[in-house]
């Protein structure tokens, strides 16, 4: 654990800190109404999963915690549910860090969109049970839909101008040794 | 919690699971806050965003101006139509200035000849959009006016044209309106020409419904709808819109408001109107037992 890595380790944490909070900026952005529009994908889903799915020692759970629970605060989200689950989910994938190591894309892309359907399926359940109103279903279909269409974009992202690279180290250091 | 564990003894050590049961159980508990004592939690956020969105108006303005400007830019290949109809358009409204203006000379006159005095109480507060919601299932506005300025929750808002919405959680420099399309808004408002008392409930779609009306066959589409007053929530006889038929078949409005450029919204002060809390002191034999106690208390 020589000084760089871990600097370099540092920027990578904080660089998907400051990715997750443009996004909800972005989002923010006062720029007409957004009512009977179509809604959108879920980007930081899509950028946390892709992120993960590359370099979960980027995402160490405190930080993941803490940066989706202030995006569930910004977005007007309930807070702490979204932000719970996903962690959940990203815990599932690191828990299972190894398998992804030398995977095509399709395949994933298939693991990714199946744990995205079931992060939306659970959020769906819990604000059931909790007696929240929540959209329709066909909005809900169709958010899910476009967020599991822009993972590549996501992935691409991650990959190209966030420059992750795969894990090649051993799983628990985490550093990207490239 | 054991069901995301699988084949997991190169990851979790005992810590690190502790650790995650942690935050899981931290994060869990502020969703059941927030779903338990709902108005303490907005506050939170109310706070949080306060702290957030005005710093990052550095950010925000740039881009928000950038995207304005493209797609003003997108209008100028039309500008020539668009001159002519504005040409147009700015005929009629000075035909129309002109019989507003005799009107309200004809009307001041009435009032004074009547002897009516306006609300003092309603002045207004103007406030610049910061932000949107943030989600597409959500419709509300940052204004970046907030506590530090007066603003109250519950007060009404309008740009000029017509209701905007509610305030609803103030920060001390900013205050979120929600609009009249959000899912949660509800609204009590009079259909004009019949009277009726209607409930306008956002659904998340252009334009709101205008829910449990009396005699739905006495309202028409074009129908003026305006703030009734009602339940206190608003203060009565602000613009709202216009009866549209849905493509549902269902009564909805058109709002009177322009929601695509939301940038200045007012919001009117009201104060609540005087609660007639003892409905036997109203027509008491005389008046004077009862101004008796009052003018004691304010000596004393």
């Amino acid at each position: 654990m020589g000084d760089p890595l871990v600097w370099r380790l540092v920027g990578y944490r904080a660089l998907y800190v400051m990715a997750v909070l443009a996004v909800a900026v972005a989002l923010l952005l006062p720029l007409g109404e957004g009512a009977g529009r179509l809604p959108g994908p879920d980007v930081i889903l899509a950028l946390t999963i892709a992120w993960a799915m590359r370099q979960p020692g980027h995402v160490p759970i405190v930080l993941l915690a803490v940066t989706l629970l202030i995006a569930d605060l910004l977005l007007m989200r309930p807070p702490g549910l979204m932000a719970v689950i996903v962690v959940l989910g990203v815990e599932v994938i690191r828990a299972r860090e190894e398998s992804w190591r030398d995977v095509q894309f399709m395949a994933d892309w298939a693991v990714a969109a199946a744990l995205i359907t079931a992060i939306f399926v659970i959020n769906a359940i819990c604000l059931a049970i909790f007696l929240v109103p929540q959209p329709s279903l066909g909005q809900t279909l169709i958010r899910l839909v476009l967020t599991v269409m822009i993972y590549p974009a996501a992935m691409g992202a991650v990959l190209y101008i966030f420059g992750v690279r795969h894990v090649s180290g051993r799983p628990g250091t985490a550093g990207a040794r490239s | 919690m054991a069901r995301d564990r699988g084949s997991a003894e190169t990851y979790s050590s005992p810590v690190k699971r502790l650790l995650t049961g942690l935050i899981v159980v931290l994060l869990i508990g502020v969703f059941l806050v927030w779903r338990i004592d709902s108005p303490r939690a907005e506050r939170l956020r109310a706070a949080v965003i306060d702290a957030v969105v005005p710093s990052l108006d550095w950010a925000m303005v740039p881009v928000t101006k950038g995207a304005d400007m493209l797609e003003n830019a997108r209008s100028y290949a039309r500008i020539y139509d668009q001159n002519q109809e504005l040409r147009r358009e700015l005929r009629q409204m000075r035909a129309w200035r002109e019989a507003a203006l005799q009107l309200e000379q004809e009307n001041a006159k009435l009032l004074d000849l009547n002897k009516v005095r306006l609300d003092p109480k309603l002045t207004f507060v103007s406030g610049v959009v910061l932000a949107d919601s943030g989600s597409p299932f959500r419709q509300s506005v940052l204004l970046n006016v907030g506590a530090r300025d007066g603003i109250r929750d519950g007060w009404a808002t309008t740009d000029g044209l017509g209701l905007v919405g509610r305030v609803s959680g103030v920060g001390q420099n900013s205050a979120r309106v929600l609009l009249l399309t959000d899912p949660e808004s509800r609204v009590p408002v009079t259909i004009q020409p019949s009277g009726q008392v209607a409930v306008l409930s956002g659904d998340n779609s252009r334009t709101p419904l205008v829910d449990f009306v009396e005699v739905p066959e006495a309202v028409r589409p074009g129908d003026r709808v305006i703030s009734s007053g009602d339940g206190e929530v608003f203060p009565a006889g602000l613009l709202v819109g216009q009866v549209v038929l849905g493509r549902d078949g269902r009564i909805r409005l058109r709002l009177a408001a322009d929601y695509e450029r939301l940038e200045f919204l007012r919001v009117l002060r009201s104060s609540p109107p005087e609660a007639i809390t003892a409905p036997g002191d109203l027509v008491a034999p005389s008046p004077a037992p009862l101004l008796q106690p009052l003018a004691e208390a304010t000596d004393g």
